[in-house]
């Protein structure tokens, strides 16, 4: 059964040690070998050209010299104290090692790994656990694909290095799903503030993370990938503090089928694991999404747009079709598309809208030019008919980037965008606008689908500072 | 019986469920246990007719099943022919099973029927859930869950929640549904999971709502062994 009772004080001190782990100016990498088509070949590389300006002390007890470092036979050989220690040997060798960084006074380390619970020897997961609690250390791992830190320019990641700093943190218990997000948020222009790879979660586990990053300053979205939870009373503990100060996106596979204790009540067969997983995000405030691309989105709409103070949102576009998909989400996501008054409808034809445009919501201006974007947007936010604006740019318009940009600062409704069907010009604009802060989604759908959860999360937040 | 038994989850009988109910602040039908006809007139006379009946027996689980449940008896007469009929039904369907009596119940008009219930989830602890109850609670599954503690916010937020949310407002000229009074009873649940960890499982099923408030009219709660009444 899992248990609430939890010592903060003892969490205090742990979140220390995880904050110096991603805070580390002496990294040791163990493992690090000189053949880059071994994976831990790619460990040290991937270090490097991430920018890090901290201390590397690659340990290999074959070479002399790794990547162009000085390399050491073993840890005990560095010539000084350690922050951090990256460990990508044989499982067997884990545990001596953890010993030697805790003579080196590192605060943790990353137990890349693999040999735990996947290979079915979860004894190894225990005795390194044992360890590190012994020696006062905290570790990743094992078996995780690795951790990267923006602020410290430190990607200790087999890929995808961090070279694109960004709002939003990216953890997950998925190499390859937090490996996939964080290719996104950089190709996107979003870019990321960490990429944390959890693997077996033998002891730093999702809720670690998750209140650490609470209080780092430059994480303002944290995405969220879980396959299942562990110690649920220490998940609720985080989210409880952590959900009406900063957005948690989540999305969970429902993969792990937990057993249930034995039930004899029509309460306990309507109890299906994630039911109550669902429960527990809605009453923390942690926003689910549904697929990948939800959980970037949603985090990118998070990180990048104040929350807005409604549900009214005004569709602006080039593009009959993509008004209509727009509308579409918007109804299943529970937005409001208000209509547009009458005397506001002789304010746009004013602008010069083409004839087969349609005066309505969704406004399909029929002309593909940032000039007609610009006047309806100032016009109708004038008029107050939204608490969102979203323009759907629907065909190669040039300027958006720049006309989004311009807007932003000035408009009273929450200003986000789809680029949509623009080729290469889109691929050019919409990297812009997001560069410029601006959330830009590759399709109106998914524009909809986020505004909807910042909807969500926008009235969890009025309602806790209404009423704590 | 041995010692062994002692560790085995039960069944409260329905009397005892409802005075633990009504003892954490959860209102449920009004209601009395006779042992006869005779007594179960009595009884009727002074809860009001029509009654519902329902038989009393640690060994019948599934009630309406075993014919154990008969609804709507409008007077003395058909109170008496229901409550032999009741006792030859279950007889026959349960023919080892011990007796001992029958619920007298009120008979209240249902305008709205919740499922109320706690469990305990092997990650996340004690839990609570609504849902549209009755016989279909089960087949349309709709329901909410939330862990323990519960706020009086979080039970109105998790009743508005329900997909079929739109039946407890006003519907077909009838008023709105007092979700205070829902939510009232959500948060007592959770409170009684939270102080009586020897409750393993509570089921109310159905929570007859109306504009007035609503009430609980059948419960099943299992117990850790050794559990004992202590109030």
């Amino acid at each position: 059964m899992a248990g609430h009772a939890i010592d903060e004080g003892a969490m205090v001190h742990d979140d220390a040690a995880i904050r110096r782990m991603l805070n580390a100016r002496r990294v040791a990498v163990v493992g690090a070998s000189r053949d880059p088509k071994k994976l831990s070949g790619t460990l040290l590389p991937s270090i490097l050209t991430g920018g890090y300006t901290g201390e590397v002390f690659p340990v290999n007890p074959k070479a002399d010299v790794v990547a162009g470092l000085k390399a050491y036979p073993s840890v005990t050989d560095i010539p000084s104290n350690l922050d951090l220690v990256i460990i990508a040997v044989p499982a067997r060798f884990v545990p001596g090692i953890i010993h030697e960084a805790a003579d080196k006074s590192a605060a943790g380390a990353i137990v890349i790994s693999a040999g735990g619970r996947e290979s079915g020897k979860p004894q190894f997961e225990r005795e390194i656990l044992q360890i590190a609690r012994e020696r006062g250390l905290r570790f990743f791992g094992p078996n995780t694909q690795g951790v990267a830190y923006a602020p410290n320019h430190l990607s200790a990641v087999f890929w995808p290095v961090v070279t694109v700093p960004g709002p939003i943190a990216v953890v997950g218990q998925s190499g390859a799903v937090v490996a996939a997000i964080t290719d996104w948020a950089q190709d996107d222009g979003l870019g990321v503030n960490a990429s944390i790879s959890l693997g077996n979660q033998a002891d730093i586990c999702e809720s670690d993370v998750i209140r650490v990053l609470a209080d780092d300053v430059q994480t303002r979205a944290i995405a969220l990938y879980l396959e299942g939870v562990d110690d649920g009373g220490r998940f609720v503990n985080a989210v409880r503090k952590v959900g009406p100060r900063k957005p948690i996106v989540v999305l969970k596979c429902g993969r792990s089928q937990r057993g249930r204790e034995a039930v004899a009540s029509h309460t306990g067969s309507l109890a299906g694991s994630d039911q109550v997983f669902d429960g527990v995000c809605r009453q923390f405030g942690v926003v689910r999404a549904e697929d990948s691309e939800s959980l970037y989105d949603i985090a990118k709409i998070l990180a990048c747009m104040r929350l807005p103070a409604g549900r009214r949102v005004l569709v602006i576009s080039s593009s009959g079709g993509s008004c209509a998909l727009a509308a579409d989400v918007g109804d299943k996501t529970g937005l409001v598309l208000p209509d547009l008054p009458g005397e506001l409808v002789g304010a746009l034809r004013d602008i010069g809208l083409a004839e087969w445009g349609s005066f309505a919501n969704p406004l399909d201006l029929g002309s593909p030019f940032v000039e007609q974007f610009r006047a309806a947007i100032r016009i109708t936010d004038e008029a107050n008919v939204a608490d969102i604006i979203l323009p759907v740019f629907g065909d190669p318009i040039e300027g958006a980037a720049d006309l989004m940009a311009e807007l932003v600062p000035e408009t009273r409704a929450r200003l986000c965008a789809a680029y949509y069907g623009g080729g290469a010009v889109e691929q050019f604009e919409r990297r812009r606008m997001q560069r410029a802060g601006v959330p830009v989604f590759p399709s109106p759908e998914r524009a909809m689908k986020a505004i909807g959860a910042s909807c969500w999360y926008g009235e969890k937040r009025r309602m806790w500072e209404a009423e704590p | 019986m041995t010692g062994v038994v002692e560790n085995v989850s039960r069944m409260l009988p329905e009397p005892e469920a409802a005075a633990l109910l009504a003892s954490f602040g959860i209102p449920y039908v009004e209601h009395d246990v006779a042992r006869t006809a005779d007594a179960a007139v009595e009884a009727a006379a002074a809860i009001g007719y029509p009654v519902v009946l329902k038989v009393v027996s640690p060994d019948v689980v599934h009630k309406t099943e075993a014919g154990g449940v008969l609804l709507g008896l409008k007077d003395e007469w058909g109170l008496r022919e229901g409550y032999d009929e009741l006792i030859q039904l279950v007889r026959a369907s349960c023919p080892d099973a011990r007796i001992d009596g029958v619920l007298v119940c009120r008979h209240v008009p249902v305008r709205c029927e919740l499922i109320v219930g706690a469990v305990y989830d092997a990650v996340f602890g004690p839990t609570v859930m609504v849902g549209l109850g009755g016989v279909f609670a089960e087949a349309l599954a709709d329901v909410v869950f939330r862990v323990v503690p519960l706020t009086r916010r979080d039970g109105l937020e998790m009743v508005r929640e329900l997909r079929g949310a739109g039946l407890l407002a006003t519907f077909r000229g009838e008023g709105p549904v007092d979700l205070d009074a829902v939510a009232g009873i959500l948060v007592h649940v959770a409170d009684s999971m939270l102080g009586h960890p020897e409750i393993s499982e509570i089921d109310l099923n159905p929570v007859a709502a109306s504009a007035d408030g609503c009430v609980a009219l059948d419960a099943r709660i299992i117990v850790r062994g050794g559990f004992k009444m202590g109030f």
